[in-house]
């Protein structure tokens, strides 16, 4: 079985296509990279694969599980790249909600390994609202791995962090896929096309390219 | 182990509201419930008055009776309207922007998540109209036959059931996803059919919701069917509470928050920006014509800029446009023929329209970066993106003459609505000019120090003063209809107020050039006089 399997998605605002008809398979435990310039559609078919954004046509499956499902949203997580939180909820009352609504009833050690990981630790009692964009991206970050999924999709993931976070995050992303989930990260950052074995390039909402890594030019794809 | 998924989300709301309550500013609350009770008696003194006291003729009794179901039940296809519309675009519900993002998004029923947000808005859409509508009936029991108690009692029931329709109406379209233009064309369906039925054309439903507003005055039990309908299509619209649009919730969600924070900042333009997101009135990506010049126009660059943004107002805004010149033709009629308290009613409809025309310099106005960058007077650059919407004016006035030529009853009252349809349109732009021009209010501390009684006196006369002069464009037709009825030359009288309005506009296009001079010098005197002062004191002593 697929951990995501994407059909004819395409997403249109009037006369501007913004995704073409996308038709992919990501086998489970497979990470894939997802580039593209500005405006390529990268987000918009993350946001529909989340369930976050009205496809006008195609077909999402999640893990066998129709797209925006109870199933599918208990398989997948979706890191975005504008995080957002309760005004009124510490990022330790964060975490306790996301592993809790997602079903992770004994969350407490990893979230204070998470957050050791990320730099967060002495910041668990205050607001992620009053932080900085680095920071807030830690608190998301955090909040993504809390909670248990085979697959992750993480948008723009390394805007705002410091190395620290960078590095946190590399191991957190190394971490899941050695777990067995799925990992499609869209991000700008060409070094890390390297470290993933497959690539997906979107160009003004059309693919051009899914293929492997290996010996890929990728500049001349972006 | 703690508990997990549906079983976990009341524990943590009860978690959430317990530090909203910790972080609760009392006096700010207080203060709030203050200001509100305050502005809301100030209302209802006004409202009082404006209905009066008299007991009314038994024929206009007669009449309210014939017509007085009619007429509410046109108020309520007006709340069957907004609740479709709002509906088509994700309401009624606003939720917070993290709701959706963790925990609709969760592997948790949507619908059992949703369900004590939908209602809470059905509790306080109810509550609300229930309040408004006993307000209102109490006050028309001071003029109509009946005790005041049966007044309040049958205005409260329509209140709530109008207000419940709207809610219900929002759910049903938002769970069936239904298409924006779908809502708006059903809307316009609804809302002629309840006039329609003012008119006396046909029977419409809205209208038994309508008539249970005059129960007081007599009682029609095939009205109760009303409040059944409501209730299943409420029941029906909160069973598709699942298939509620992320996409819609979540755009939804960001711009009402942001336009609730803007309504008590009294910012007008913020307002109406995040109104036209939510609506998603976006600029046209091509022009209506005139796509590319090959020449640029170096002489007059901003008269171009104006007309290139006014080339892509959307189809939407086009049509509003359009129609509110319409309804300001169909009022000027009136105003002659002696319903004078019609003047505000065209004012607002060329206010209007006037802030939808005047784009181009709201947007100079926006960007204050970019403004102040130009290599020009700031006074200079506003008043050079005015030509073009006046222009634009002028030519919407076409609609509201001939609109007006053809309602009007003599040829006299044909000349003066055709010579008044483009000044009432120029009013209503200068009202919104002034507008955009003055943007929101100071919040510095100086005018944070005033009274909130001072404070909300000096904040209602700033946002009057751009519709007075909206208002101001339908004057002449006033005087024309005195000179009238005092046998009087209503030529004259009507081109002598005409000039007075004209010369108003221009003033206004004046201050928008030296506004930011004027203002320089003011602050001058008074820093020099402050000075002055000072330097007495200090000699005295």
């Amino acid at each position: 079985m697929s951990a995501l399997a994407v059909k004819g998605l395409t997403r249109t605002y009037g006369d501007l296509v913004a995704l073409e008809p996308l038709t992919l398979t990501i086998a489970e435990g497979e990470a894939v990279v997802l580039i593209g310039h500005n405006g390529s559609g990268k987000t918009t078919m993350m946001r529909m694969v989340a369930g976050l954004l009205d496809s006008t046509g195609g077909d999402v499956t999640v893990g066998g599980a129709a797209g925006g499902s109870l199933a599918a949203r208990a398989k997948l997580a979706y890191l975005s790249d504008q995080p957002t939180f309760y005004d009124d909820l510490s990022v330790w009352e964060h975490l306790e909600m996301v592993a809790r609504l997602h079903g992770n009833g004994d969350w407490e050690q990893q979230g204070a390994d998470l957050l050791g990981a990320l730099g967060l630790y002495e910041r668990a009692d205050d607001l992620p609202v009053q932080f900085s964009r680095g920071l807030k991206q830690k608190a998301a970050i955090a909040m993504a791995f809390v909670r248990p999924f085979d697959l992750l999709l993480v948008d723009e993931p390394f805007v705002g962090l410091d190395a620290t976070g960078k590095t946190a995050l590399l191991a957190l992303l190394d971490g899941a896929h050695d777990r067995g989930a799925a990992l499609v990260v869209a991000t700008h950052e060409l070094a890390f096309v390297q470290r993933v074995s497959r690539c997906i390039a979107l160009r003004d909402g059309a693919l051009v390219y899914d293929g492997t890594t290996k010996d890929l030019d990728v500049l001349a794809l972006v | 182990m703690s508990s997990t998924g549906l079983a976990a989300l009341p524990e943590l709301r009860a978690q959430r509201r317990k530090n909203r309550i910790a972080r609760l500013d009392w006096f700010e609350a207080a203060y709030r419930a203050y200001l509100t009770a305050f502005v809301g008696g100030l209302v209802i003194i006004w409202i009082a008055g404006a209905i009066g006291g008299t007991q009314v003729t038994p024929s206009e009794l007669v009449s309210v009776r014939a017509h007085g179901g009619a007429l509410l039940g046109v108020l309520a296809a007006v709340a069957l309207a907004v609740g479709l519309r709002s509906g088509s675009r994700g309401g009624p519900l606003a939720l917070e922007p993290a709701e959706v993002r963790h925990i609709l998004l969760a592997p948790i029923p949507r619908r059992r998540v949703l369900l004590s947000s939908a209602i809470k808005v059905i509790r306080h859409t109810a509550f609300g109209g229930a309040a408004a509508g006993a307000a209102f009936g109490i006050m028309a029991a001071r003029r109509l036959p009946g005790s005041r108690w049966s007044w309040a009692a049958s205005g409260a029931a329509f209140g709530a059931i109008a207000g419940l329709t709207m809610v219900a109406f929002a759910f049903l379209a938002s769970g069936l996803r239904l298409r924006r233009s779908v809502a708006t064309a059903a809307s316009g369906v609804v809302l002629a059919g309840a006039i329609a039925d003012f008119l006396g054309k046909l029977t419409w439903p809205t209208t038994a919701i309508g008539s249970l507003g005059l129960w007081a005055l007599r009682i029609h039990p095939i009205d109760l069917l009303s409040p059944v309908v409501v209730a299943a299509v409420m029941v029906g619209g909160l069973s598709l509470l699942e298939r509620l649009s992320l996409e819609n919730a979540e755009k939804r969600t960001a711009l009402v928050g942001q336009m609730r924070f803007a309504v008590t900042m009294q910012d007008l333009r913020t307002v109406t920006v995040l109104r036209r997101q939510l609506t998603a009135e976006a600029p046209r990506r091509r022009p209506w014509f005139g796509r590319r010049k090959r020449k640029p126009n170096r002489r007059f660059p901003l008269w171009s800029r104006s007309w290139q943004g006014l080339l892509r107002t959307p189809t939407g805004r086009v049509v509003r446009m359009v129609g509110l010149s319409a309804i300001v033709g169909v009022i000027l009629p009136g105003i002659i023929k002696g319903n004078g308290a019609l003047v505000f009613l065209s004012g607002v409809g060329s206010y209007l329209v006037g802030l939808d025309i005047i784009e181009p310099l709201a947007q100079a106005v926006d960007n204050t970066d970019r403004t102040d960058l130009a290599p020009i007077e700031r006074g200079l650059f506003f008043l050079r993106h005015l030509p073009a919407s006046a222009v634009a004016a002028v030519l919407l006035s076409g609609i509201s003459a001939a609109v007006a030529v053809g309602l009007a009853a003599t040829t006299l009252d044909r000349q003066m609505v055709a010579i008044g349809a483009p000044l009432v349109l120029l009013a209503g732009l200068a009202g919104a000019i002034i507008s955009v021009m003055m943007g929101a209010p100071d919040q510095s501390s100086g005018a944070q120090l005033l009274p909130p009684e001072v404070a909300g006196m000096k904040i209602a006369g700033r946002a009057a003063w751009p519709f007075l002069v909206a208002t101001a464009g339908g004057l002449p037709l006033i005087f024309a209809q005195r000179a009238i009825a005092r046998g009087a030359d209503a030529l004259a009288s009507f081109s002598r107020t005409a000039m007075w309005v004209a010369f108003l506009v221009a003033f206004v296009a004046v201050w928008v050039r030296h506004r930011d001079a004027a203002r320089a010098w003011w602050a001058k005197t008074m820093k020099d006089s402050q000075e002055q002062a000072a330097a007495r004191k200090k000699a005295r002593t």
